[in-house]
């Protein structure tokens, strides 16, 4: 899986839409290669279905790969990618909190 | 890294297809990406799978997830053998004589009948409902809606409210029903229907059947001939004698107006006896030869004479016979033995005749039963299928929870059981056990224990209280199990048993009672909500159902019910709707579409449903 699967500069609804090309692909790629049988992949194509319009923000991405991952495991990579992101977005939003911190703290000095 | 997104193959800019332009790209995609890269799958998988790839390939994901998600369309394994299985159940030639007989032209226009119903029946399940031309799509609307007004129970499913019932529900049943036909229809003909071989067994039974008479008769004819024979031997022996003098008479034979040749006939014959069986030893012998001729001649001159042609022709006959007759008039004394064997062989001859008449009524029943069965093929493979669902449902059920507190309440928990599997059914009448058996769900009974369940105490004007509600049922149901006025009373005590025992009973009742083609009115569910017992039953129920695996899975499949929001229904929805909401998922609710599944048909009766 690739970790880069979700591109940072799309929106929201654009990364979800590629989330379920990549659903397709893998669904595709593992009915034809005999890791997923057929009947297997209707079940997920019919629980991505059931669900991924229901997806609006980044938490609800996070429950719905989790659920996914939990049921079949070729998902289970996909989550922790979406996880690690998740972390890394809030490190980052922290890290960007930080330096606001600091420039206003600047500013007052100056 | 680059996106694995953007690196995935696409066209310049997306194909729109449509329904038609789908099957044409498809093909063309099988060039490169041929069947093979699909081994192992069926045939209808393969096609969902290249279809999937065309919607990839343009950019349609939706499309193909769809293209995966979607149900396996049952397939009609009989649909080339179908044609002559049902000739072959009109097919009656041989008569009650075991000869070939010409059909009834009525028999004729009934099978032609069948013939094109079955041919209608065969594009509908191969290609659906909505592909049929109008006038076939006619024929099924009328066919099925014709026999919902002589069918209380389908009636019951397909009528809406105000009991009218609309050639756009038909419809509806009709395009969510082609797989429940198709399934239908490989049990009926399968060559191991019970009854199909049951035919079969009949036609050749009745073929052997007619050989044995066939047989018979002509044993019977050489017995009549044998016996005919003996008797007539005295007759013909005197006959031959009488003949004799007449010819040896010492006028006759000094008459010289009268031939030679007939004069001497007696001799002659004698006289071409010896030749005859001096030949068989000296076949080629020229003196013989020659003298065979000449007396021959002679006979044959003498049998054309005017005056005595005719005598000499029936003592010539009677010659040729005497040695038979000789041996017959010796076998006078065998006569009533042989009287007795033609007697035993008519009545051999009877009562084969009377076992052809049994097989061909036999078949006769097995081939109108088959027939009356193709007739209403659409009408029970709907019921089939809302019996498939009442199985899958009635799997679901939930058994008791809590552990039994004595080994009184141990043994009526399984009773308990036993009594509900049985209680709300009745023998099914003749048509009906034509498609679901020989027990139908008793929606009399069922109505009786709703009443019941649902009511309150009443006071009878003596002022005895007659139970109602949980406990009067449970009353009737421990009655039945057996039990004592005291044990009930024991037991109906614990309020914890009378809770776990309405909660195994009121889904079973449920299911049945929808099943019956009863509508669950508002008021009904608002009497099952009102009692604390009841309520906890349905909220229990609904709960511990839909929590299962399977089901929800159903229920997400079916496109009823979006898994994310399942908690939120647990929340939020009460018992009764949540009650509600499986059953017409699962296709158990008596709306007009009851048990024909299927995600519009579904969604569309919880939308129309009255009861919210």
């Amino acid at each position: 899986m690739d970790p880069n699967l979700i591109n940072a500069g799309k929106t929201f609804e654009q990364r979800v839409s590629d989330m379920e090309a990549q659903f397709l692909r893998m669904l595709l790629e593992g009915i034809k290669g005999g890791t997923i049988k057929f009947e297997d992949g209707q079940k997920i194509a019919r629980f991505v279905l059931s669900r991924i319009d229901d997806i609006k923000n980044q938490s609800q991405l996070v429950v719905f790969l989790h659920d996914l991952s939990e049921k079949w495991e070729i998902f289970a990579q996909l989550y922790k990618v979406e996880t690690v992101r998740i972390t890394e977005i809030g490190t980052q939003e922290k890290k960007l909190d930080e330096i606001k911190s600091q420039l206003l703290q600047f500013n007052q000095i100056k | 890294m680059p996106d694995a997104i953007t690196e995935a193959p696409k066209p310049p800019a997306p194909i729109a297809l449509n329904a038609t332009e789908i099957p044409v790209a498809m093909k063309a995609g099988m060039g490169a990406q041929g069947p093979e890269l699909f081994r192992g799958l069926t045939s209808q998988q393969q096609e969902r799978m290249q279809a999937a790839l065309v919607f990839q390939e343009a950019g349609k994901t939706r499309a193909g997830m769809e293209a995966i998600a979607k149900g396996e369309k049952a397939e009609f394994k009989y649909g080339n053998n179908c044609q002559p299985a049902v000739e072959a159940i009109y097919l009656s030639d041989t008569g009650p004589d075991g000869k070939k007989i010409a059909r009834d032209p009525a028999e004729d226009t009934d099978k032609n009948d069948a013939t094109n119903r079955m041919a209608i029946y065969r594009e509908y399940v191969t290609q659906g409902f909505d592909k049929l031309d109008p006038a076939k799509q006619a024929r099924l609307i009328s066919d099925l809606k014709t026999k919902a007004l002589s069918n209380p129970e389908l009636r019951g499913l397909l009528a809406d409210d105000s009991g009218a019932i609309s050639d756009e529900v038909i419809k509806d049943v009709l395009r969510s029903n082609s797989d429940g036909l198709t399934e239908w229809l490989n049990g009926f003909f399968n060559p191991e229907n019970p009854q199909v071989k049951a035919l079969t067994e009949r036609d050749k039974n009745i073929r052997k059947q007619s050989g044995d008479i066939k047989a018979k008769e002509a044993e019977k004819k050489l017995k009549q001939k044998e016996i005919d024979d003996i008797k007539d031997a005295p007759k013909k022996a005197l006959e031959y004698d009488k003949l004799v003098a007449k010819f040896n008479e010492p006028t006759f034979q000094t008459n010289t107006t009268i031939d030679v040749g007939i004069k001497g006939f007696v001799n002659n014959l004698t006289e071409l006896d010896r030749v005859k069986a001096e030949l068989v030893n000296k076949p080629n012998n020229a003196d013989l030869l020659k003298r065979q001729a000449e007396v021959s001649g002679w006979i044959e001159k003498a049998k054309g004479d005017a005056t005595y042609g005719k005598d000499c022709i029936q003592l010539a006959e009677l010659h040729s016979q005497r040695e038979t007759t000789n041996k017959n008039l010796d076998r006078q004394g065998e006569l009533p033995t042989l009287e007795t064997d033609l007697q035993k062989l008519t009545n051999d001859e009877i009562n084969l005749q009377a076992g052809l008449n049994d097989l061909l009524r036999e078949r006769g029943l097995l081939a109108g039963d088959l027939q009356m069965q193709l007739e209403h093929a659409v009408e029970a493979s709907v019921f089939q299928k809302a019996a498939q669902n009442a199985v899958a449902m009635l799997n679901e059920l939930p058994k008791f929870k809590g552990e039994a507190k004595s080994q009184l309440e141990k043994e009526v928990r399984d009773k308990l059981l036993e009594i509900v599997g049985t209680r709300y059914t009745k023998p099914a009448n003749w048509w009906e056990r034509r498609t679901k058996g020989d027990t139908v769900l008793d929606g009399k009974k069922i109505s009786e224990d709703f009443k019941i369940l649902t009511s309150k105490d009443e006071v009878d004007s003596s002022g005895r209280v007659k139970e109602n509600g949980p406990k009067g049922l449970l009353r009737d149901y421990l009655k039945k199990a057996g039990k004592t006025s005291a044990e009930i009373d024991s037991l109906l005590q614990d309020p914890a048993f009378v809770k776990d025992s309405i909660g195994v009973i009121l889904p079973h009742m449920l299911t049945d009672y929808v099943l019956t083609g009863k509508h669950l009115t508002n008021s009904e569910m608002n009497a099952l909500q009102a009692n604390p017992i009841l309520k906890g039953a349905l909220d229990g129920f609904a709960t511990e159902l839909i929590n299962r695996r399977d089901v929800k899975d159903k229920l997400v499949g079916l496109g009823v019910l979006k898994e994310k929001g399942l908690g939120e229904y647990l929340t939020t929805m009460d018992g009764k709707k949540l009650i509600l909401m499986i059953l017409m998922a699962l296709g158990l609710l008596s709306t007009p579409f009851t048990g024909l599944g299927g995600v519009a048909v579904a969604g569309a009766a919880f939308g129309a449903s009255k009861i919210h």
